[in-house]
């Protein structure tokens, strides 16, 4: 076995997540105390969080705390069972094995016609900042406090999040491969009401280095959003123009992204599938739950085609994922250790790739290796601004971000959920007046083919790295009125 | 996660030679479990180390939560989707009036004396220069004992040869119960979700309590497939409770199963939905899913004062001042209680996570709002409307936390509808429509504020003139939360009374809380129902 990651030299002082030696460790502990042969590979997340929440300007609740996920998998002539615990003591070991054990005896054998990957070689980045992993609880005060004074000075509300963590990513197994790599995560958003409830404005961001979120930049946006927003009038539902910021985007095309898979596509299944058999087109009445596969497009054999190949949005859209994309770096293996590579699900609107997972790649395919979706995207973008898509605009709608987004339909990938802190009516070229929350019903394949121009790319705040622009698109679905504020 | 859950998929009852293991998986004795005198020193060292930092309060909460689940599918295949037992100790600190926490999965004497330090450090620079210092009145009596929550039994001591065995029997039952309709081929699947949660409290006010609890969260859903296409139902028996693997054995499964698949077939003909105003009768699982969002998780103190406005969402019963003892919601026939002691109850404890007894309550009083979900913390922001009442400002005791890693948050507490005092059924309602839909099971989904919402109905009919005519699809009913309760014109009265629970993700970090629901079937007057599929 050979470490492919060093960890950084912070990581020696402090042990508030499991190290690349303690994974190492750990595995040694967990093989010797294997009984009965067979291979043991391991999934480890040990990750510390520190936090500060407030909420009308004062500090609420903050958090110091560390957590471990080790997932134990047990396999052996082609049957496997596994089980998670966060305990790194011996007998606590033992009695998960002895569980996963008696799991074993009813595992299916032919779950797993391949072997444990035993070394692979993972593209290199980083995803470490000191400065992320430094902010410690006095730092996070002192900037909560210098954070909420504007809101305080206009006689605002201000709740706001503030997040760092480091997690100690592991693959490992029995058979050689040791994949490891710290990676640190900072988080900010503020919400910012006015007194009477009638305004609210959000920003919010996420970035592995704390160094490149500007709190002061996104604080001042939510107040503002939050005075501009306040007392909105009610206009009709309908078909409008609209102007979707980037976590708008992010919202509605992580459903796209979230829907990438080549298995339910090649049975018929899903918005990638070519041809879909009516039947299963319009998917089960009621309750979906015993129909299995049939009805969510979960396991067996393919034979059907997908939409590879075909134009599926606008020219303009390329959505791809790099863990080496310097502004947005992800892990660079799965947690089965299988490698993410770069990879371009849609190429100038034409899908590339769906992603599968290794038992299909194996079976279906042909292939050794899985085609991971991290959830980590990057959609291209342009170079019209904000100023330029509102000045274009004779009767639309600039919309801040969308709450609550749910799935719909899956073969149109039809969406519903609410617009939030923050919509605008535009009139000729002008914001007019703020107007009063919808629910939307869209899809992001329609809404990606009514493009009208983009911005220029940005992170928006995720559980996955993201990327994306602004986007102005036509005939967004309106379906009702949501006053909520 | 989901293709991490496919691993399992898919298993089989192969076992790879020999007789299966004898015992069960129990618990891990390496750590103390509840009544081990260990619990006290850890809990000690913890409270110490924080008093001696200048701690006004402190509370030390260890959990040891186990769970397991398994998705069968039919009789022939089941997956484990979830197989975990983590440990947490916890301890939450005042000093100055601010909160400090501190989590960690070890349990030792060392890290929790370094878990109370901490948090008091950490709490006493949150204290800097902060406006509001937290008080948490007067303490609640001191309580020291151990509670379990009443089970026949333990989950985990319930082989997985026993579950298989059950599960498979019951989708054998189903297959076989095709009433008669030869091109039809019925299916089952069923979830089995469960959680054992050893949770030890102790404060700085001198409480020790010990508490084992259950959840319980089984599914079961027939489908049906026939050439002209699939429709299913979902159990109304298999909910979500607390108790042991007995709510899932002892299930009359086979008893519901001959409607479940009647449903089925009729709503393979379903035609769409016109979209219009109806008059419509909730069964009481759809009527108790509206009810927990637009009363559950709207009447929680933290929304209510904006502490969720960043995270979860405010709520529409705001601001306080306006809204308690004024703010009719429904008309008087609109009764709502909050308890955590019923018996099954997914809320139900002996002790919240503040160390109080929790105290039965009532949320809506004919029709008007009167009270909220509280803590021992967030009580006193509310006192000068209990002053006005004549009641004590004393938590309901709602605090609550999914496991020792998170700070604890307001949680809703078993919401209870109260029956009608009539003898009114689920059918006399129906009956009782001359035009409009039934609408039973499903999704609700409600905006930031708890106010606008949408009903997705699992199985939706139409009915004239008091008899049901045609399946329906695609319904979406539309509702503003005050004016949905306005419209409510009928209840179901005593017996028709249906528990289940359901979940809602709050807080920074997110934590999933669970409680329970206990609702009647209601008719409500013109309710707007639209097209889920219709765009604008």
């Amino acid at each position: 076995m050979s470490p492919i990651f060093t960890r950084p030299a912070s990581l020696f002082t402090p042990d508030r997540f499991l190290s690349a030696d303690a994974c190492h460790d750990l595995l040694a502990r967990i093989q010797r105390l294997s009984t009965g042969g067979g291979e043991v590979s391991l999934w480890i997340s040990s990750r510390w969080t520190g936090n500060l929440r407030w909420a009308r300007n004062e500090i609420i609740s903050a958090g110091d705390t560390t957590d471990h996920q080790i997932r134990i998998t047990r396999s052996e002539r082609g049957a496997s069972a596994y089980m998670e615990i966060n305990r790194l003591d011996d007998d606590s070991i033992r009695a998960a094995l002895a569980e996963i054990e008696r799991q074993m005896r009813f595992e299916n054998v032919s779950q797993a016609p391949y072997s444990l990957r035993s070394s692979e070689k993972y593209l290199k980045n980083n995803l470490w900042s000191d400065a992320t992993f430094n902010l410690d609880a006095a730092a996070r005060a002192k900037l909560q406090r210098q954070l909420v004074e504007p809101a305080i000075a206009e006689k605002l509300l201000a709740a706001g999040y503030l997040e760092v963590s480091a997690t100690g990513y592991g693959a490992v197994n029995s058979a050689g491969l040791f994949a490891y790599q710290p990676g640190t995560r900072a988080e900010y958003s503020l919400t910012v009401r006015n007194a009477t409830g009638t305004g609210s404005g959000w920003a919010g961001v996420d970035n592995l280095d704390w160094r490149k979120i500007d709190p002061d930049k996104l604080s001042a946006i939510a107040l503002d959003k939050c005075k501009r927003s306040a007392d909105p009038v009610a206009i009709e539902p309908g078909r409008y123009d609209v102007i979707l910021e980037p976590q708008a985007v992010a919202a509605l095309m992580f459903q796209l992204v979230l829907s990438l898979q080549r298995r339910p596509a090649e049975q018929g299944i899903g918005p990638w599938a070519d041809r879909p058999q009516q039947a299963r087109s319009d998917g089960p009445v009621g309750s979906t739950a015993a129909f299995g596969d049939q009805g969510s497009g979960g396991g067996g054999g393919g034979g059907g085609n997908s939409k590879i190949g075909q134009l599926v949005l606008d020219r303009r859209i390329t959505i791809s994922a790099d863990p080496t994309d310097p502004d947005m770096p992800f892990l660079p293996f799965s947690y089965d250790g299988s490698p993410n590579h770069p990879v371009k699900w849609i190429e100038n609107g034409v899908l590339k790739e769906l992603s599968y997972d290794r038992w299909y790649a194996v079976q279906q395919l042909n292939k050794p290796d899985p085609l991971n979706n991290s959830l980590a995207f990057r959609m291209s973008g342009g170079n019209t601004t904000l100023e330029e898509m509102i000045a274009s605009t004779d009767r639309g709608l600039l919309v801040t971000r969308l709450a609550n987004v749910r799935l719909v339909d899956l073969n149109s990938l039809l969406c519903t959920g609410t617009t939030s802190d923050g919509v605008w009516l535009i009139e000729h070229g002008k914001i007019t007046h703020p107007v009063k929350n919808f629910r939307f019903r869209e899809s992001p394949l329609y809404a990606f083919n009514n493009l009208e121009s983009l911005g220029a790319p940005v992170r928006a705040l995720m559980w996955q790295p993201t990327i994306v622009p602004m986007a102005k698109v036509h005939d967004f679905s309106m379906t009702s009125l949501a006053d909520a504020v | 996660m989901a293709s991490m859950a496919a691993i399992a998929v898919g298993g089989r009852r192969t076992p790879l030679g020999g007789t299966p293991l004898g015992g069960v998986f129990t618990g891990l004795d390496a750590y103390p479990r509840v009544g081990d005198p260990q619990l006290k020193e850890l809990a000690a060292a913890a409270l110490d180390a924080a008093k001696a930092a200048g701690a006004s309060y402190a509370d030390a909460c260890f959990t040891l939560t186990r769970i397991e689940w398994i998705r069968f599918m039919g009789s022939s295949g089941y997956g484990i989707l979830q197989n975990s037992e983590k440990a947490a100790i916890g301890v939450r600190v005042l000093v100055d009036g601010a909160w400090g926490f501190t989590a960690s999965p070890l349990w030792t004497l060392e890290e929790a004396a370094r878990l109370g330090r901490e948090a008091a450090s950490q709490a006493r620079t949150n204290a800097q220069g902060g406006r509001r210092k937290i008080t948490l009145g007067d303490p609640p009596p001191v309580a020291v004992g151990e509670w379990r929550t009443p089970i026949e039994r333990d989950p985990f001591s319930v082989s997985i040869e026993e579950k298989i065995a059950v599960a498979y029997a019951f989708a054998e039952t189903a297959s076989r119960s095709n009433l008669g309709a030869t091109v039809a081929s019925v299916g089952a699947g069923m979830d089995t979700w469960f959680q054992r949660q050893e949770k030890t409290f102790a404060s700085t006010d001198g409480s020790f309590v010990s508490q084992t609890l259950y959840l319980a969260k089984p599914s079961f859903s027939i489908g049906v497939t026939t050439p002209k296409g699939m429709a299913g139902r979902s159990s109304d028996i298999l909910q979500p409770a607390t108790g042991g693997w007995e709510l899932v054995a002892e299930a009359k499964l086979a008893d519901e199963m001959p409607r479940l698949i009647e449903d089925s077939l009729f709503m393979i003909d379903a035609v769409r939905v016109i979209p219009d105003r109806y008059d419509i009768v909730f069964d009481a699982r759809a009527t108790a899913q509206i009810l927990a969002r637009t009363v559950g998780i709207a009447a929680e103190l933290d929304r209510v004062l904006g502490f969720e406005a960043n995270a979860g969402g405010t709520t529409y019963l705001a601001p306080p001042e306006d809204m308690l003892g004024k703010f009719a919601i429904g008309p008087e026939l609109l009764n709502v209680k909050g308890n955590r002691s019923r018996p099954g109850g997914v809320s139900t404890v002996h002790w919240d996570d503040d160390g109080v007894q929790p105290v039965d309550y009532t949320v809506v009083d004919k029709g008007v709002l009167v009270d909220y979900h509280t803590t021992r913390e967030l009580v006193s922001e509310i006192a000068p409307y209990y002053a006005k009442s004549g009641h004590p400002a004393r938590s309901h005791g709602c605090a609550s936390r999914d496991s020792a890693i998170g700070v604890p948050m307001v949680v809703p507490p078993n919401i209870e509808m109260v029956p009608g005092s009539t003898d009114t059924t689920f059918e006399d309602l129906v009956s009782s429509l001359e035009k409009g839909l039934v609408i039973c099971a499903g999704g609700v989904y409600a905006d930031r504020q708890q106010l606008n919402g949408e009903v997705d109905g699992e199985f939706v009919y139409e009915v004239r003139k008091g008899k049901r005519t045609r399946a329906i699809s695609h319904t979406e009913v539309l509702f503003r939360a005050p004016e949905l309760w306005k419209s409510l014109q009928a209840i179901g009265g005593r017996g028709t009374q249906h528990w289940s629970g359901t979940s809602v993700y709050k807080g920074q970090p997110s934590q999933e809380c669970s409680f329970g629901v206990g609702a009647v079937p209601a008719r409500f007057k013109k309710v707007p129902v639209t097209d889920n599929m219709r765009k604008a």
